[in-house]
């Protein structure tokens, strides 16, 4: 079972790479729309996030997560 | 529609829009809560979002001035966005909440913003993407199959445009809307993308929507949709 702070270590690796920040850029209460460039940048993060972790994940729950600890809290309790 | 490249505003007899482009950044528009907001964001995104912010100003103080009494220029606005995005103007007597739908849209270093008067309209919205070819994924991710079959039918030379200007459209509906993402785009189908009238269906619904766009010398689309 991880914990949250690895799940957020993770989820910093993942976004960094997905919209090329830097790690150290992405807090937990960083705000997913203004980590992204634009709306176009936004989405695709939010379908990498529905492929990543699969058919649990909806995208009508991923697009109501609004900042890096609202992903945290949701991956956590999906890992329950 | 007054190209987004020119800084200024545009008003119509309900809308009012305005730009913002790179070199005009000032942070000495922003309210406190802004600015700690600002500071918080990485170092790549403040520009556009800061060209935001001023562009959104600069439209609702346009509003402001031609609807009410209250005194814009003593006082300053402050933008919140927490989901739909709206407008509050702090005086040295009173915080009031602005009556009028609002939408933004950054892009690139250039920003565009529209207020829309909410006794004429039910809501407005805006997009501005800098024309780009997505990866094969993306595009079936917010292509309906009819949308990617005309996208697959173009000739290769006009495929991003075609597809930038369908995204475009699809966001500022969705933000008229008050929701953007939160409905997913391929839920959302143009039908004529044309300036003017454009019929959209929305999970199936078809609805009729008073849209412009418009193709800049810089190739960016610039999507505008009333409700």
């Amino acid at each position: 079972m991880k914990t949250k702070q690895e799940i957020f270590e993770e989820l910093q690796e993942f976004v960094s790479k997905t919209l090329d920040l830097d790690v150290d850029q992405i807090k937990m209460e960083s705000k997913l729309s203004e980590l992204s460039t634009d709306s176009i940048q936004l989405f695709e993060l939010l379908m990498a996030f529905e492929k990543t972790y699969g058919f649990e994940v909806a995208y009508e729950d991923v697009v109501k997560l609004r900042t890096v600890n609202d992903v945290v809290e949701f991956l956590y309790t999906l890992k329950q | 529609m007054q190209t987004f490249c020119e800084a200024g505003s545009v008003s119509s007899t309900c809308l009012y829009t305005a730009f913002a482009r790179e070199g005009e950044e000032e942070r000495g528009v922003l309210f406190p809560r802004e600015q700690k907001r600002y500071a918080a964001l990485p170092s790549k995104k403040k520009q556009d979002w800061l060209l935001g912010r001023i562009a959104a100003k600069r439209a609702t103080a346009e509003f402001l001035r031609k609807n009410s009494e209250l005194p814009v220029s003593e006082g300053m606005i402050e933008i919140v966005s927490d989901g739909a995005p709206y407008a509050v103007l702090h005086t040295a007597s009173a915080s009031s909440v602005v009556a009028a739908h609002l939408s933004i849209s950054h892009s690139s270093g250039y920003a565009v913003a529209q207020v829309g008067d909410s006794s004429s309209v039910r809501g407005v919205g805006v997009d501005l993407e800098r024309i780009r070819l997505f990866s094969p994924e993306t595009l079936r991710d917010f292509l309906t199959e009819r949308e990617h079959m005309l996208y697959e039918s173009l000739p290769s030379s006009q495929q991003a445009e075609f597809s930038t200007r369908l995204w475009c459209l699809k966001e500022a509906y969705t933000k008229a809307l008050g929701v953007g993402l939160l409905i997913h785009p391929r839920q959302v189908e143009i039908f004529q993308a044309k300036k003017g009238n454009i019929s959209i269906a929305h999970n199936g619904q078809k609805t009729e929507a008073h849209a412009q766009w418009t193709k800049t010398p810089t190739f960016y689309i610039l999507a505008t949709i009333t409700l």
